[in-house]
C-alpha cells in the first residue's frame, strides 16, 4: 500500500512538474513574440521619422547628385532577417542624411530638422530597448530548453536566434548632427 | 547677509547663551537660600537658552542654507518646516520597507539644470507593540530616513519603472539581461519594454554606482508622470546646518559638501536618462 501511495506521490508531481515547465516554455515563446512585435513598432516608428527627415533633407539637397531613393519594405509578419535587413537599411539612410545634413548648415539648424533628429534618437532608444526585450527572452527561453531536466520536455521546440544588428547601427543612437 | 555678519550675529547668540547658563548656576545658587525665586530664574534662564539655540538653528541655520543651495538650485524656495506632500509619498511605488508613520522637513524646490526639482528629508517609521505580560508597549521604529528628491525628467514613458536594492522576501517582475544587476537590484514595472528603455547599460552602471555611495540603500522610481524619485536611506538630515565650528565660512563648506553628496545621485541619474 506505501509503495502505491509514493508512487501516485511522485507521478503527481512529475505531472505538475511537466505542466509548469511546458507552461514556462509557452509563456517565453508568448514573451518572445510580443517582444518582436516591440521590433516592428520601433521599427515603423523610427521608419516614420526617418521619411519626415527625408523630405526635409531633400529638399535642401536640389543639386545633390545622390538622392534618397532607397525603398524601406516594411509589412506585418515579417521574418527576422527581414526586419534586421530593414533595420540596416534604416542605418544606411540615417548616415546618408547624416553626410547631406552636415553640407548644409542652414538645414542643421531649421527647427524642423531639429525636431526630427530628437524624433529618430528617441526612436532609436526604443529599437535598442524593443532588441534587448526580445534577445533576454531569447536568452531565457533557450537557456530554459537546454537545461536538464526541463530539456527533456522541449519536444520540437529549437533554439531561437538572436537580434543581431551591425556595429555601425548600434552607433546610430549616438549620432549627432 | 556676509559671512561677517552671519559671525557677528552667531557670536551674539553664543554671548548670550553664556549669559543665560551663568544665570541659571545663579538660581541655582539661590534655590538653596529662597526657592521660589531660584526656581524662577532657572525656569527664565532654561527658556532663553532653549529660545536662543532655536534661533541659531532656525534662523542663522536656515539662511546659510538657503545661501549654500541656491548656489546651485534656481528659483529656491526653502523651507526648514516644509513638509512633502505625503499623497505623493504613499502614491509612488518605491519599495520602501512596510511604514505607518511619514515625518519629513527641510523642503527645497526650485530648478535644477533646468529641471524641476523639490526634495526633503524625510523619516518613515513602523509601529510596533511589544508585551511584557503586564500590557503592551506601542512604539515606532524608523525604517527609513534620509533625502527624498523628486526631479522632472525628458523621457515618456507609459508605466513606472521602480528600482530597488534587492532585499530578502522582495523580488521585482522585470529580469535585466544582466545577471549581476538582477541579483543586486529588484526591477518592478507593468511594461518589459519601459524597464529596458530606461534601464540602458550605462543608466545600470550609474545604479550600481549611486547605489555603492549611498551605502546600498537606494530606492528609485521613474514615474510615468514624468519625474524620477529618488530615496537614500543614510539615516541623516541632510539639509539642516551643523553648528560645529564657529566660522561661518566652515560652516558653509561642510554644508556644501554634504549638498554636493546629494547632487551626485541626482547628476548620475540626469546623465544617464540623455
Amino acid at each position: 500500500m506505501l509503495v502505491i501511495i509514493v508512487i501516485i506521490i511522485i507521478v503527481i508531481v512529475l505531472i505538475i512538474w511537466a505542466i509548469s515547465t511546458t507552461n514556462k516554455f509557452k509563456h517565453l515563446e508568448i514573451k518572445i513574440d510580443e517582444a518582436r512585435s516591440g521590433i516592428e513598432v520601433a521599427l515603423e516608428k523610427r521608419y516614420d521619422t526617418l521619411t519626415k527627415l527625408r523630405d526635409v533633407a531633400s529638399s535642401y539637397q536640389k543639386h545633390e547628385t545622390k538622392t534618397f531613393t532607397d525603398v524601406i519594405a516594411l509589412r506585418k509578419g515579417m521574418s527576422l532577417k527581414e526586419l534586421e535587413k530593414a533595420d540596416d537599411q534604416m542605418g544606411t539612410m540615417t548616415n546618408d542624411l547624416i553626410a547631406v545634413a552636415e553640407n548644409y548648415p542652414e538645414l542643421r539648424s531649421s527647427e524642423v530638422f531639429v525636431e526630427l533628429e530628437k524624433g529618430i534618437r528617441d526612436a532609436e532608444e526604443h529599437l535598442q530597448a524593443a532588441r534587448r526585450v526580445y534577445n533576454a527572452n531569447v536568452s531565457a527561453f533557450n537557456t530554459a530548453i537546454a537545461m536538464f531536466p526541463s530539456s527533456l520536455l522541449k519536444g520540437t521546440r529549437m533554439a531561437q536566434s538572436f537580434y543581431e544588428t551591425t556595429g555601425h547601427k548600434r552607433e546610430d543612437v549616438k549620432m549627432s548632427f | 547677509m556676509t559671512n561677517n555678519e552671519y559671525n557677528r550675529q552667531l557670536q551674539k547668540e553664543k554671548g548670550k547663551r553664556i549669559t543665560y547658563i551663568i544665570v541659571g548656576v545663579i538660581g541655582v545658587a539661590l534655590f538653596l537660600f529662597i526657592p521660589v525665586i531660584g526656581l524662577i530664574i532657572i525656569i527664565l534662564a532654561t527658556f532663553l537658552f532653549s529660545r536662543s539655540k532655536k534661533m541659531i538653528k532656525e534662523e542663522i541655520g536656515a539662511k546659510i542654507a538657503q545661501d549654500v543651495i541656491g548656489r546651485y538650485i534656481d528659483d529656491l524656495i526653502y523651507d526648514p518646516h516644509g513638509s512633502f506632500d505625503t499623497t505623493i509619498i504613499n502614491g509612488i511605488y518605491m519599495d520602501f520597507p512596510n511604514y505607518d508613520r511619514i515625518h519629513s522637513n527641510d523642503l527645497i524646490k526650485g530648478t535644477y539644470k533646468g529641471h524641476r526639482l523639490m526634495m526633503c528629508d524625510l523619516r518613515l517609521s513602523e509601529r510596533q507593540t511589544t508585551s511584557n505580560g503586564r500590557g503592551t508597549r506601542t512604539h515606532y521604529v524608523t525604517v527609513f530616513a534620509g533625502p527624498y528628491i523628486a526631479i522632472s525628467f525628458d523621457k515618456t514613458i507609459t508605466s513606472s519603472v521602480t528600482v530597488s536594492h534587492h532585499r530578502f522576501f522582495s523580488q521585482g517582475n522585470i529580469k535585466m539581461e544582466s545577471e549581476h544587476f538582477n541579483e543586486n537590484y529588484n526591477v518592478t514595472s507593468e511594461s518589459e519594454h519601459d524597464a529596458f528603455y530606461i534601464l540602458t547599460p550605462q543608466m545600470m552602471e550609474r545604479i550600481e554606482r549611486i547605489n555603492a555611495l549611498a551605502g546600498d540603500d537606494i530606492y528609485i522610481c521613474f514615474d510615468h508622470s514624468g519625474f524620477i524619485y529618488i530615496a537614500v536611506n543614510n539615516d541623516q538630515n541632510n539639509f539642516e546646518i551643523s553648528f560645529d565650528h564657529d566660522d561661518t565660512t566652515k560652516i558653509k563648506e561642510d554644508f556644501d559638501k554634504q549638498f554636493i553628496y546629494i547632487l551626485r545621485f541626482i547628476d548620475e541619474l540626469l546623465e544617464g536618462i540623455h
